[in-house]
Protein backbone atom coordinates (compact mmCIF):
# COMPACT_ATOMS: atom_id res chain seq x y z
CA UNK A 1 0.00 0.00 0.00
CA UNK A 2 1.57 3.24 -1.13
CA UNK A 3 2.15 5.94 1.53
CA UNK A 4 0.44 8.91 1.55
CA UNK A 5 2.47 11.28 2.82
CA UNK A 6 2.86 13.96 0.27
CA UNK A 7 5.55 13.83 -1.93
CA UNK A 8 6.13 17.70 -1.93
CA UNK A 9 7.17 17.17 2.25
CA UNK A 10 9.74 14.77 1.11
CA UNK A 11 10.86 17.35 -1.33
CA UNK A 12 10.77 20.14 0.75
CA UNK A 13 12.69 18.01 3.21
CA UNK A 14 15.74 17.25 0.60
CA UNK A 15 15.83 20.95 0.11
CA UNK A 16 15.79 22.06 3.93
CA UNK A 17 12.24 24.30 3.09
CA UNK A 18 10.32 22.49 5.89
CA UNK A 19 9.26 24.60 8.74
CA UNK A 20 10.34 23.56 12.08
CA UNK A 21 7.17 21.58 12.82
CA UNK A 22 6.75 19.92 9.27
CA UNK A 23 10.58 18.69 9.54
CA UNK A 24 9.85 17.30 13.17
CA UNK A 25 6.70 15.74 11.93
CA UNK A 26 7.94 14.08 8.56
CA UNK A 27 11.59 12.87 10.55
CA UNK A 28 9.12 11.24 13.14
CA UNK A 29 7.34 9.57 10.04
CA UNK A 30 10.13 8.59 8.22
CA UNK A 31 11.59 6.55 11.43
CA UNK A 32 8.30 4.29 10.98
CA UNK A 33 7.76 4.11 7.31
CA UNK A 34 10.36 2.32 4.91
CA UNK A 35 8.81 3.48 1.88
CA UNK A 36 9.56 7.21 2.18
CA UNK A 37 12.87 6.53 3.67
CA UNK A 38 13.64 4.88 0.20
CA UNK A 39 11.41 7.23 -1.72
CA UNK A 40 13.93 10.14 -0.05
CA UNK A 41 16.82 7.78 -0.83
CA UNK A 42 15.73 8.29 -4.46
CA UNK A 43 15.63 11.99 -4.47
CA UNK A 44 18.73 12.43 -3.30
CA UNK A 45 19.94 10.10 -5.94
CA UNK A 46 18.34 11.55 -8.58
CA UNK A 47 19.25 15.36 -7.76
CA UNK A 48 23.24 13.96 -7.74
CA UNK A 49 22.17 12.73 -11.40
CA UNK A 50 20.64 16.21 -12.53
CA UNK A 51 24.13 17.99 -10.72
CA UNK A 52 26.16 15.40 -12.84
CA UNK A 53 24.12 15.63 -15.87
CA UNK A 54 26.47 16.96 -19.40
CA UNK A 55 25.73 20.26 -20.72
CA UNK A 56 27.34 21.24 -24.37
CA UNK A 57 30.65 23.11 -23.33
CA UNK A 58 30.60 27.06 -24.12
CA UNK A 59 32.73 27.90 -27.44
CA UNK A 60 35.79 29.09 -27.45
CA UNK A 61 34.61 32.58 -27.79
CA UNK A 62 32.31 32.26 -24.75
CA UNK A 63 35.43 31.80 -22.84
CA UNK A 64 37.73 34.63 -23.93
CA UNK A 65 35.78 37.12 -25.68
CA UNK A 66 32.80 37.77 -23.93
CA UNK A 67 33.84 40.24 -21.88
CA UNK A 68 35.53 42.53 -24.37
CA UNK A 69 31.82 41.94 -26.18
CA UNK A 70 30.43 43.07 -23.45
CA UNK A 71 32.16 46.18 -22.18
CA UNK A 72 31.99 47.17 -26.16
CA UNK A 73 28.50 46.98 -25.69
CA UNK A 74 28.16 49.33 -22.27
CA UNK A 75 30.54 51.57 -23.06
CA UNK A 76 28.41 52.35 -25.96
CA UNK A 77 25.96 54.86 -24.51
CA UNK A 78 22.41 53.54 -24.96
CA UNK A 79 20.49 55.77 -27.60
CA UNK A 80 18.00 57.92 -25.47
CA UNK A 81 14.60 57.77 -26.82
CA UNK A 82 12.32 60.57 -26.33
CA UNK A 83 9.51 57.95 -25.63
CA UNK A 84 11.69 56.37 -22.83
CA UNK A 85 12.06 59.84 -21.14
CA UNK A 86 8.45 60.07 -20.03
CA UNK A 87 5.15 58.90 -20.39
CA UNK A 88 4.23 62.68 -20.32
CA UNK A 89 6.28 63.21 -23.40
CA UNK A 90 4.14 60.97 -25.65
CA UNK A 91 1.01 62.65 -25.70
CA UNK A 92 2.59 65.92 -25.31
CA UNK A 93 4.93 65.19 -28.17
CA UNK A 94 2.12 63.49 -30.73
CA UNK A 95 -0.19 66.96 -29.63
CA UNK A 96 3.11 69.38 -30.46
CA UNK A 97 3.35 67.41 -33.91
CA UNK A 98 -0.27 67.60 -34.93
CA UNK A 99 -0.31 71.30 -34.16
CA UNK A 100 2.67 71.79 -36.24
CA UNK A 101 1.32 70.09 -39.40
CA UNK A 102 -1.76 72.13 -38.66
CA UNK A 103 -0.05 75.21 -38.89
CA UNK A 104 2.09 74.12 -41.73
CA UNK A 105 -0.42 72.96 -44.04
CA UNK A 106 -0.55 75.71 -46.73
CA UNK A 107 -4.07 77.85 -46.89
CA UNK A 108 -5.15 77.32 -50.91
CA UNK A 109 -2.73 79.59 -52.40
CA UNK A 110 -2.97 77.98 -55.96
CA UNK A 111 -4.09 80.45 -58.28
CA UNK A 112 -6.60 79.40 -61.11
CA UNK A 113 -4.84 80.86 -63.75
CA UNK A 114 -6.36 80.99 -67.78
CA UNK A 115 -4.71 77.67 -68.63
CA UNK A 116 -6.68 75.71 -66.01
CA UNK A 117 -9.84 73.73 -66.56
CA UNK A 118 -12.10 73.63 -63.34
CA UNK A 119 -15.12 71.56 -63.23
CA UNK A 120 -17.65 74.12 -63.62
CA UNK A 121 -19.83 72.20 -61.27
CA UNK A 122 -17.66 72.44 -58.63
CA UNK A 123 -16.26 76.16 -58.93
CA UNK A 124 -18.32 77.13 -55.41
CA UNK A 125 -17.10 73.44 -54.15
CA UNK A 126 -13.33 73.15 -54.93
CA UNK A 127 -12.15 74.66 -51.34
CA UNK A 128 -8.49 74.45 -51.53
CA UNK A 129 -8.35 76.45 -55.09
CA UNK A 130 -7.98 79.97 -54.35
CA UNK A 131 -10.47 80.75 -57.81
CA UNK A 132 -9.20 84.04 -59.07
CA UNK A 133 -11.06 84.65 -62.24
CA UNK A 134 -10.17 87.20 -64.99
CA UNK A 135 -10.12 90.46 -64.38
CA UNK A 136 -13.29 92.08 -65.78
CA UNK A 137 -11.43 94.08 -68.53
CA UNK A 138 -10.00 90.11 -69.92
CA UNK A 139 -13.73 88.78 -69.67
CA UNK A 140 -15.02 91.43 -71.68
CA UNK A 141 -12.11 91.07 -73.91
CA UNK A 142 -12.85 87.18 -74.42
CA UNK A 143 -16.42 87.92 -74.35
CA UNK A 144 -16.06 90.48 -77.37
CA UNK A 145 -13.38 88.50 -79.01
CA UNK A 146 -15.69 85.29 -79.14
CA UNK A 147 -18.48 87.62 -80.00
CA UNK A 148 -20.64 86.02 -77.41
CA UNK A 149 -21.63 89.35 -76.10
CA UNK A 150 -21.31 93.53 -77.52
CA UNK A 151 -19.25 95.76 -76.01
CA UNK A 152 -20.38 97.12 -72.26
CA UNK A 153 -22.76 94.32 -72.08
CA UNK A 154 -21.05 91.56 -69.67
CA UNK A 155 -21.79 92.16 -66.22
CA UNK A 156 -19.04 90.14 -64.02
CA UNK A 157 -19.57 90.15 -60.66
CA UNK A 158 -16.26 89.06 -58.48
CA UNK A 159 -16.82 86.52 -55.57
CA UNK A 160 -18.05 88.20 -52.80
CA UNK A 161 -16.53 86.24 -50.73
CA UNK A 162 -13.28 84.82 -50.98
CA UNK A 163 -12.69 81.31 -53.00
CA UNK A 164 -16.45 81.91 -54.04
CA UNK A 165 -16.63 82.50 -57.56
CA UNK A 166 -19.72 83.47 -59.45
CA UNK A 167 -19.63 83.70 -63.16
CA UNK A 168 -22.88 85.37 -64.36
CA UNK A 169 -23.68 86.96 -67.61
CA UNK A 170 -26.58 88.39 -69.11
CA UNK A 171 -28.19 87.06 -71.66
CA UNK A 172 -26.07 88.01 -75.17
CA UNK A 173 -27.95 90.99 -76.84
CA UNK A 174 -27.74 89.52 -79.91
CA UNK A 175 -28.41 85.88 -80.16
CA UNK A 176 -27.84 83.50 -82.55
CA UNK A 177 -31.36 83.13 -84.12
CA UNK A 178 -31.12 79.30 -84.95
CA UNK A 179 -30.11 79.00 -80.86
CA UNK A 180 -32.11 81.17 -80.06
CA UNK A 181 -35.27 79.37 -80.79
CA UNK A 182 -33.81 76.09 -79.64
CA UNK A 183 -35.22 75.52 -75.79
CA UNK A 184 -32.04 74.11 -74.30
CA UNK A 185 -34.48 72.01 -71.63
CA UNK A 186 -36.35 70.42 -74.66
CA UNK A 187 -33.40 68.69 -75.30
CA UNK A 188 -34.07 64.80 -75.06
CA UNK A 189 -30.57 63.44 -73.19
CA UNK A 190 -30.67 59.93 -72.17
CA UNK A 191 -31.36 59.47 -67.86
CA UNK A 192 -28.08 57.18 -68.05
CA UNK A 193 -26.39 59.88 -70.02
CA UNK A 194 -23.77 62.48 -68.35
CA UNK A 195 -23.36 65.64 -70.00
CA UNK A 196 -19.76 67.45 -70.11
CA UNK A 197 -19.59 70.59 -71.56
CA UNK A 198 -17.22 73.18 -71.72
CA UNK A 199 -17.82 77.00 -71.36
CA UNK A 200 -15.84 79.98 -71.18
CA UNK A 201 -15.73 82.64 -68.39
CA UNK A 202 -19.14 83.85 -69.54
CA UNK A 203 -20.93 81.23 -69.26
CA UNK A 204 -20.88 80.63 -72.70
CA UNK A 205 -20.98 76.69 -73.79
CA UNK A 206 -18.15 76.14 -76.30
CA UNK A 207 -17.95 72.37 -76.53
CA UNK A 208 -20.24 69.61 -75.73
CA UNK A 209 -19.74 65.96 -74.93
CA UNK A 210 -22.00 62.94 -73.54
CA UNK A 211 -21.23 59.60 -72.49
CA UNK A 212 -21.40 57.37 -69.01
CA UNK A 213 -17.82 57.16 -69.01
CA UNK A 214 -15.05 58.89 -67.82
CA UNK A 215 -14.36 59.80 -71.22
CA UNK A 216 -17.32 61.23 -72.78
CA UNK A 217 -17.98 60.90 -76.82
CA UNK A 218 -18.32 64.22 -78.51
CA UNK A 219 -21.59 65.00 -79.78
CA UNK A 220 -21.95 67.39 -82.58
CA UNK A 221 -25.64 67.41 -82.38
CA UNK A 222 -25.47 68.74 -78.91
CA UNK A 223 -22.69 70.88 -79.33
CA UNK A 224 -24.50 72.23 -82.15
CA UNK A 225 -27.14 72.71 -80.67
CA UNK A 226 -26.26 73.95 -77.29
CA UNK A 227 -22.91 75.97 -78.45
CA UNK A 228 -23.01 79.59 -77.38
CA UNK A 229 -25.98 79.16 -75.13
CA UNK A 230 -25.42 80.90 -71.94
CA UNK A 231 -25.71 78.84 -68.82
CA UNK A 232 -25.89 79.68 -65.08
CA UNK A 233 -26.52 77.58 -63.02
CA UNK A 234 -24.61 74.43 -64.27
CA UNK A 235 -26.89 72.44 -65.82
CA UNK A 236 -28.09 71.31 -69.11
CA UNK A 237 -31.97 70.78 -69.97
CA UNK A 238 -32.46 70.79 -66.34
CA UNK A 239 -29.92 68.20 -65.71
CA UNK A 240 -26.78 68.56 -63.23
CA UNK A 241 -23.92 68.63 -65.96
CA UNK A 242 -20.39 68.43 -65.74
CA UNK A 243 -19.20 71.66 -66.80
CA UNK A 244 -15.81 72.88 -67.65
CA UNK A 245 -14.75 76.32 -67.49
CA UNK A 246 -12.71 77.08 -70.41
CA UNK A 247 -10.30 79.96 -70.14
CA UNK A 248 -8.15 78.86 -72.30
CA UNK A 249 -10.06 80.30 -75.43
CA UNK A 250 -7.92 83.28 -75.89
CA UNK A 251 -4.73 81.51 -76.09
CA UNK A 252 -5.99 78.94 -78.05
CA UNK A 253 -6.62 81.88 -80.75
CA UNK A 254 -3.17 82.79 -80.36
CA UNK B 1 43.05 46.58 -12.22
CA UNK B 2 40.30 44.08 -10.09
CA UNK B 3 41.00 40.72 -8.67
CA UNK B 4 39.02 37.55 -7.42
CA UNK B 5 38.75 39.20 -3.59
CA UNK B 6 37.01 41.88 -4.36
CA UNK B 7 33.87 41.58 -3.18
CA UNK B 8 30.42 41.67 -5.57
CA UNK B 9 28.94 44.85 -3.81
CA UNK B 10 32.52 46.46 -3.91
CA UNK B 11 32.81 46.23 -7.78
CA UNK B 12 29.29 47.19 -8.16
CA UNK B 13 30.11 50.17 -6.37
CA UNK B 14 32.47 51.13 -8.64
CA UNK B 15 30.27 50.46 -11.70
CA UNK B 16 27.78 52.51 -10.38
CA UNK B 17 30.41 55.39 -10.38
CA UNK B 18 31.18 55.53 -13.75
CA UNK B 19 34.04 52.72 -13.94
CA UNK B 20 33.11 50.09 -16.35
CA UNK B 21 35.59 47.59 -15.67
CA UNK B 22 34.82 46.90 -12.67
CA UNK B 23 32.16 44.59 -14.06
CA UNK B 24 34.35 42.64 -15.90
CA UNK B 25 35.25 40.27 -12.60
CA UNK B 26 31.61 39.93 -12.46
CA UNK B 27 30.98 38.70 -15.85
CA UNK B 28 34.30 36.12 -14.74
CA UNK B 29 32.76 35.20 -11.55
CA UNK B 30 29.01 34.23 -13.19
CA UNK B 31 29.37 33.27 -16.39
CA UNK B 32 29.95 29.72 -16.36
CA UNK B 33 27.21 29.43 -14.06
CA UNK B 34 24.57 31.56 -15.84
CA UNK B 35 25.71 29.60 -18.91
CA UNK B 36 24.56 25.87 -17.70
CA UNK B 37 21.01 27.43 -16.13
CA UNK B 38 20.49 29.59 -19.72
CA UNK B 39 21.82 26.27 -21.53
CA UNK B 40 19.44 24.15 -19.33
CA UNK B 41 16.62 26.54 -20.71
CA UNK B 42 17.15 26.33 -24.44
CA UNK B 43 19.15 23.72 -25.16
CA UNK B 44 21.29 25.57 -27.49
CA UNK B 45 24.68 26.65 -26.94
CA UNK B 46 24.71 29.68 -29.29
CA UNK B 47 21.34 30.88 -27.58
CA UNK B 48 22.63 30.35 -24.29
CA UNK B 49 25.65 32.21 -25.21
CA UNK B 50 23.75 35.15 -26.37
CA UNK B 51 21.01 35.05 -23.44
CA UNK B 52 23.70 35.51 -21.11
CA UNK B 53 25.67 38.13 -23.06
CA UNK B 54 22.32 39.65 -22.97
CA UNK B 55 21.80 39.49 -19.20
CA UNK B 56 24.91 40.86 -18.67
CA UNK B 57 24.40 43.90 -20.43
CA UNK B 58 20.71 44.57 -19.12
CA UNK B 59 22.30 43.75 -15.54
CA UNK B 60 24.89 46.62 -16.05
CA UNK B 61 22.94 49.26 -17.77
CA UNK B 62 20.16 48.68 -14.79
CA UNK B 63 23.20 48.63 -12.55
CA UNK B 64 21.70 51.76 -10.26
CA UNK B 65 18.97 49.77 -8.70
CA UNK B 66 20.68 47.16 -7.94
CA UNK B 67 20.28 47.08 -4.06
CA UNK B 68 24.11 47.04 -2.62
CA UNK B 69 23.92 44.05 -0.01
CA UNK B 70 21.42 41.90 -1.79
CA UNK B 71 23.02 38.33 -3.86
CA UNK B 72 24.12 39.95 -7.23
CA UNK B 73 23.93 36.53 -8.95
CA UNK B 74 20.22 36.13 -7.56
CA UNK B 75 19.73 39.32 -9.17
CA UNK B 76 21.32 38.83 -12.53
CA UNK B 77 19.92 35.00 -12.59
CA UNK B 78 16.34 36.61 -12.15
CA UNK B 79 17.39 39.31 -15.08
CA UNK B 80 18.54 36.37 -17.48
CA UNK B 81 15.64 33.27 -16.73
CA UNK B 82 13.03 36.18 -17.13
CA UNK B 83 15.14 37.01 -20.21
CA UNK B 84 15.06 33.22 -21.49
CA UNK B 85 11.64 33.16 -20.55
CA UNK B 86 10.38 35.80 -23.01
CA UNK B 87 12.94 34.45 -25.44
CA UNK B 88 11.20 30.69 -25.68
CA UNK B 89 7.64 32.21 -25.91
CA UNK B 90 9.17 34.34 -28.86
CA UNK B 91 10.94 31.18 -30.23
CA UNK B 92 8.65 28.26 -29.36
CA UNK B 93 11.38 26.33 -29.51
CA UNK B 94 11.33 24.69 -26.20
CA UNK B 95 9.12 22.39 -26.69
CA UNK B 96 10.88 20.98 -29.84
CA UNK B 97 14.35 21.04 -29.39
CA UNK B 98 15.06 19.40 -26.26
CA UNK B 99 13.24 15.88 -27.29
CA UNK B 100 15.14 16.59 -30.89
CA UNK B 101 18.66 16.90 -28.87
CA UNK B 102 17.93 13.80 -26.60
CA UNK B 103 16.99 12.02 -29.57
CA UNK B 104 20.28 13.31 -31.56
CA UNK B 105 22.16 12.17 -28.89
CA UNK B 106 21.14 8.74 -28.10
CA UNK B 107 20.51 7.78 -32.00
CA UNK B 108 24.45 9.18 -32.30
CA UNK B 109 25.60 6.83 -30.02
CA UNK B 110 24.15 4.10 -30.14
CA UNK B 111 25.77 3.21 -33.32
CA UNK B 112 28.86 2.71 -30.98
CA UNK B 113 28.07 1.16 -27.61
CA UNK B 114 31.68 -0.79 -27.21
CA UNK B 115 33.43 2.59 -27.28
CA UNK B 116 31.25 4.22 -24.50
CA UNK B 117 31.91 3.29 -21.37
CA UNK B 118 29.04 2.38 -18.85
CA UNK B 119 29.21 5.55 -17.16
CA UNK B 120 28.97 7.69 -20.38
CA UNK B 121 25.84 5.77 -21.57
CA UNK B 122 24.39 7.03 -18.12
CA UNK B 123 25.38 10.34 -18.22
CA UNK B 124 23.87 10.49 -21.88
CA UNK B 125 20.52 8.67 -20.43
CA UNK B 126 21.05 11.39 -18.17
CA UNK B 127 21.27 13.99 -20.07
CA UNK B 128 18.64 12.84 -22.11
CA UNK B 129 15.78 12.59 -19.96
CA UNK B 130 16.53 15.82 -19.03
CA UNK B 131 16.20 17.66 -22.17
CA UNK B 132 12.52 15.94 -22.53
CA UNK B 133 11.50 17.95 -19.01
CA UNK B 134 9.08 20.81 -19.72
CA UNK B 135 11.09 23.87 -19.90
CA UNK B 136 9.19 24.87 -16.56
CA UNK B 137 10.53 21.34 -15.04
CA UNK B 138 14.01 22.06 -15.83
CA UNK B 139 14.32 25.65 -15.12
CA UNK B 140 13.29 25.30 -11.28
CA UNK B 141 15.16 21.67 -10.92
CA UNK B 142 18.48 23.47 -12.42
CA UNK B 143 17.56 26.60 -9.90
CA UNK B 144 17.15 24.76 -7.61
CA UNK B 145 19.30 21.02 -7.71
CA UNK B 146 22.16 22.62 -9.98
CA UNK B 147 22.54 26.63 -8.76
CA UNK B 148 21.50 25.79 -4.98
CA UNK B 149 18.82 28.91 -4.79
CA UNK B 150 16.42 28.55 -1.51
CA UNK B 151 12.72 28.42 -2.20
CA UNK B 152 12.63 32.49 -1.53
CA UNK B 153 15.00 33.08 -3.90
CA UNK B 154 13.12 30.55 -6.81
CA UNK B 155 10.14 32.79 -5.87
CA UNK B 156 11.34 35.83 -6.68
CA UNK B 157 13.54 34.99 -9.91
CA UNK B 158 10.71 33.40 -11.50
CA UNK B 159 8.02 35.16 -9.75
CA UNK B 160 5.97 32.74 -8.29
CA UNK B 161 4.44 32.14 -5.15
CA UNK B 162 6.55 30.05 -2.52
CA UNK B 163 4.28 27.40 -2.27
CA UNK B 164 4.20 26.82 -6.32
CA UNK B 165 7.93 26.52 -6.56
CA UNK B 166 7.59 23.80 -3.83
CA UNK B 167 5.02 22.06 -5.56
CA UNK B 168 6.40 22.30 -8.89
CA UNK B 169 9.71 21.23 -7.89
CA UNK B 170 8.46 17.95 -6.64
CA UNK B 171 6.17 17.13 -9.94
CA UNK B 172 9.54 18.16 -11.73
CA UNK B 173 11.57 15.56 -9.60
CA UNK B 174 8.45 12.94 -10.27
CA UNK B 175 8.68 13.72 -13.74
CA UNK B 176 12.39 13.01 -14.04
CA UNK B 177 12.43 10.16 -12.03
CA UNK B 178 9.65 8.89 -14.34
CA UNK B 179 11.99 9.72 -17.81
CA UNK B 180 14.81 8.03 -16.00
CA UNK B 181 12.92 4.92 -15.49
CA UNK B 182 12.06 5.53 -18.79
CA UNK B 183 15.68 5.93 -20.33
CA UNK B 184 16.45 2.36 -18.26
CA UNK B 185 18.18 4.68 -15.92
CA UNK B 186 18.71 2.38 -12.87
CA UNK B 187 17.93 3.84 -9.40
CA UNK B 188 21.21 3.07 -7.61
CA UNK B 189 23.58 4.53 -10.70
CA UNK B 190 24.88 7.74 -10.11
Amino acid sequence: MKCEVPRELLSGYLDGELDRKQKAELEKHLRECEQCRNELEELKRLDQQVRTSEIEEPSRDFFFQLNRRIMQKVKKKPRVSLFRLSPILVPVAAAALVLIVLLNIQQPTRLVSLDDRILYAEVETRKDLDLQIPELGVVEEIAREKGVVPEGKVRYRPAAKKREVVIAAEPPAVQDEAVGVLSVEALQIPADKIVRAIVDSTGRIVKVATGNTIIPEKDTLLENKLQGQQISPPTVAGRRAQLYVDFTQKQEKK
Amino acid sequence: MYNDIESDDVLIERVKKGDPEAFNPLVERYKLPLYKVMYRMVYNRDDAEDLVEEAFIRAYRSIKKFETGRPFYAWICRIAVNNAINYLKKERRASVQPIEFAEHRLIAKKGDPVAMTRQKVLQEKIAASMAQLPEDYRTILTLRVEQGFSYDEISAILKIPRGTVMSRLARARQRLKELFKGMGVQEHEV
